[in-house]
């Protein structure tokens, strides 16, 4: 596979993301809590942009949260601009439909320079 | 698969789904259209993962790869391809205008919506020829940056699980 830079570890801070562009391809790089993860700049539903929409957490009310609701997973939470869809940074899943998921681009930090494989 | 629109002897083509030992052909191919090497054209057990996931396509001649389309997923439901990215199309120059481009998109189409595929994206090529390809194969603007082209079913229960 060939690897592309996508920049310095410096410059993507955790919590922040940025789109770039591989060949004809565009892919948001994200750094959850210094993970990093590459997703397509595509969402499922409709083809939006979703990389350029805002990463925060989402609600859930279940057993890990005593059944009240609460907002959880801040940071890991990608939510596309055009209609709202959430995907999980760290998985590609879809919140909604956990079956549906975007494509994951491996990515990794050498020598303090953040590289994707594509 | 699909056949061609070519009527006799050594002009014969077909369209096929891409094998593995396509790599090298596909290589030149690209290489002879000027066009940047796709990813699924990185090395040989990519395009080998590639075709055997589905969407590569090559159309030949007698023993002779002359064209070729790849998509690679993007999105998936489960673990089937759900929405496509267009990696590369080409067509050897002394093979074009004969309809093998189109030939290759109808096969790719028939695939996708047998599995249940959503659409298929690419961006705007700088590309004339390609352009019209596009857009005679039904591919629309979408999101001022990309191309379309939609599949009438959406990932059915019954193609997808």
């Amino acid at each position: 596979m060939a690897e592309h830079i996508v920049g310095p570890v410096a410059e993507l801070p955790p919590g922040s993301h940025r789109v770039v562009k591989v060949r004809n391809l565009e892919i948001g790089v994200f750094n959850v809590g210094g993970e990093f993860y590459a997703l397509p700049n595509i969402c499922t539903h409709q083809f939006g942009p979703l990389c350029a929409g805002t990463v925060n957490g989402t609600t859930a009310c279940d057993a890990t949260t005593e059944w009240r609701f609460a907002w959880v997973r801040e940071g890991e939470i990608l939510t596309c601009p055009w209609h709202g869809m959430e995907f999980d940074i760290t998985t590609g899943r879809c919140l909604a439909n956990p079956k549906v998921r975007v494509r994951q681009y491996p990515i990794a930090v050498e020598d303090g320079v953040v590289k994707l494989t594509l | 698969m699909s056949r061609s629109g070519a009527t006799s002897g050594a002009d014969d083509w077909f369209v096929r789904p891409a094998r593995p030992a396509d790599y090298t052909a596909a290589c030149a191919i690209v290489a002879a259209s000027a066009l940047d090497r796709p990813p699924l054209l990185t090395n040989e057990a990519v395009f080998s993962e590639a075709a055997a996931t589905g969407g590569v396509y090559v159309a030949a001649a007698a023993a002779n790869v002359i064209g070729l389309l790849g998509a690679q997923p993007i999105a998936y439901d489960g673990e089937k391809p759900y929405t496509l990215w267009i990696e590369v199309v080409a067509v050897h120059r002394s093979w074009r205008r004969q309809g093998i481009g189109s030939a290759l998109y109808r096969a790719l189409g028939q695939w996708a919506e047998r599995v249940g595929i959503q659409g298929a994206l690419t961006a705007y090529p700088n590309n004339p020829a390609v352009n019209g390809l596009h857009e005679q194969v039904g591919f629309v603007s979408h999101r001022d940056d990309l191309l379309l082209w939609r599949f009438d079913s959406r990932p059915s229960r019954s193609a997808t699980r």
